[in-house]
């Protein structure tokens, strides 16, 4: 049977799957203007590329609100158009990594540090004599190493010719994450969403060990913004609300929806292609509006570190998120602030159980209790982990959520296996 | 060993664990890396038809998807508690799968691109 010829009735053009992903964006990008004008807009991007963007610089407080969203939407209409000419499937994977970019181009990455990494994946291609769109997935998943070029950039002050060396550390770091993405993956066996995330740590702790041997120190920076929660809140809820009314109007089914919600979430669990594009387009309007909940629920600020969490959610709402498998993962870390030294309303405490969500496949694989479990460890392990890259890599819950994963699940395995005897 | 046989010994083994998970017994396989494709097969004896071979179908028939095989090909075969029989259709181009008088047979073709 040859695979092409099937003809399954859920499935859609990838023109169409183009246009409402690039719908999104364009959301994003054009609302910006309600923020901030064109003067400040571009004010605001002179001051967002040339920060060294580490973990946690939040760009609307560095640029604007406007400029934020103007990044955001600029950098997924450029990453649109890349798979688009690629002739890569608008699949789970690369909708996730898109939406993920547009997130976390609200604190860290922007439309000057993202290049080096992407150059350096399409280098690692022609190298391997293959087509660009096979490394794809890690070239954009790997920009979570953007603030590498960032900081070596403008960050360290007596570093001589700072561009070209930030510039050459992009293209390394780019040309090696494919490999390692792929070798690392075993590591959490799928059970860690966010794999680049583990992976940019370990690179990024790498290149900091270099940087802290020469006496080339950063600081720990923590740069939130606060205080816009009504007009953002606003924002989101009519994204969110758009999503799940066009899936609606495509007529996605109760029962369609509880088939995705019965998905492990497991990598790789790609929604589109195993359960249909709208319906996995009302999952992530769903888990959209749950996340954007959880903040205002535990009275946390939303800002660009916070929305770059959601949105994150979201565009893993694609591939292998949905309410069942996220919300023991939100419980478990609310429960852990209970009892730990962390703030439950706190930025990195919220952004703790926004992206502590990358251990997602663990509550749908082996059920809530399980996952509450996850949420605990992961609360802990996340605050100790991100000196070790000092804020090079973006995705520090992926990193953490490795080792949490990798630690667990041969755990529960083995209690389960005696359970059964 | 080239990417090609790394990647045929993980194919196979993911079919191998839904064959043990679902118990079947007596199992033949066989494993042919060409120059230009791979072809597995895979059959062992059931007395009853597994209830999810629709499903396993589905998750093997759809196109084959470059960027998933490259990035998460080394999954297959590493947890025995659940399939990836998805990421397993993302390596193959054509699939045959048939249950007769007992006999369960698995065949997948990859095609070297």
């Amino acid at each position: 049977m040859d695979k092409n010829q099937v003809n399954k009735p859920k499935q859609i053009s990838e023109k169409e799957k183009y246009i409402v992903i690039s719908l999104f964006a364009l959301y994003v990008l054009f609302t910006s203007f309600l923020f901030n004008s064109y003067q400040e807009i571009g004010q605001g991007l002179s001051r967002i590329v040339v920060s060294p963007s580490i973990l946690v610089s939040d760009y609307f407080s560095i640029g604007n609100i406007g400029a934020s969203f103007f990044n955001a939407g600029a950098l997924m209409l450029a990453m649109i158009v890349i798979a688009f000419v690629s002739k890569a499937s608008m699949n789970g994977p690369v909708i996730s990594a898109i939406i993920t970019i547009g997130g976390f181009a609200l604190f860290g990455k922007n439309l000057l540090n993202v290049w080096p990494l992407i150059l350096g994946a399409f280098l690692h291609s022609r190298f391997q004599k293959q087509a660009f769109s096979r490394f794809i997935l890690p070239a954009f998943f790997g920009t979570a190493l953007a603030p590498l070029v960032s900081q070596v950039a403008f960050g360290f002050a007596d570093l001589p010719y700072s561009t070209f060396v930030a510039i050459g550390a992009g293209l390394i770091a780019g040309f090696v994450l494919p490999p390692l993405a792929n070798s690392f993956i075993r590591f959490h066996q799928g059970f860690n969403l966010y794999n680049i995330g583990f992976t940019a740590g370990v690179t990024g702790m790498i290149f900091m060990s270099w940087f802290r041997s020469l006496n080339l120190q950063n600081p720990s920076t923590l740069i939130v913004h606060q205080g816009s929660n009504t007009v953002l809140l606003l924002w989101l809820v009519v994204l969110f609300a758009l999503m799940i009314i066009l899936g609606l109007l495509k007529k996605v089914t109760l029962k369609q929806t509880l088939d995705l919600n019965k998905q492990s979430g497991r990598l790789v669990s790609d929604f589109v292609t195993t359960q249909g594009f709208y319906v996995s387009l009302l999952n992530m309007g769903v888990v959209g509006l749950l996340a954007t909940a959880y903040v205002i629920i535990v009275n946390g600020q939303l800002n660009g570190a916070t929305i770059g969490g959601i949105f994150t959610i979201v565009g893993f709402g694609a591939f292998g998120k949905h309410v069942r498998n996220i919300t023991p993962l939100f419980i478990g870390v609310a429960l852990a602030s209970s009892f730990m030294i962390f703030e439950i309303n706190t930025t990195p405490a919220v952004l703790a159980a926004l992206f502590g969500t990358t251990l997602a496949p663990i509550a749908g694989t082996y059920g809530p209790f399980v996952g509450i479990i996850a949420g605990m460890f992961h609360m802990a392990v996340v605050f100790n982990v991100g000196f070790v890259h000092g804020g090079l890599n973006l995705y520090n819950n992926g990193f953490a959520g490795g080792f949490v994963a990798a630690f667990l699940v041969p755990i529960i395995n083995f209690v389960l296996k005696k359970e059964s005897e | 060993m080239n990417s090609e046989q790394s990647k045929a010994i993980k194919m196979i083994n993911e079919v191998m664990i839904y064959f043990f998970n679902h118990h079947f017994s007596d199992l033949e396989m066989s494993l042919n890396v060409k120059e230009k494709k791979t072809v597995i097969s895979v059959s062992g004896y059931s007395k009853t038809q597994p209830d999810d071979l629709v499903e396993v179908s589905e998750s093997l028939l759809h196109p084959r998807q470059p960027e998933v095989e490259e990035y998460y090909w080394r999954l297959l075969g590493t947890n025995n508690k659940t399939n990836q029989l998805h990421l397993l259709g993302a390596l193959v181009d054509d699939v045959s799968i048939m249950y007769e008088e007992n006999l369960l047979t698995v065949q997948l073709i990859r095609h070297h691109i």
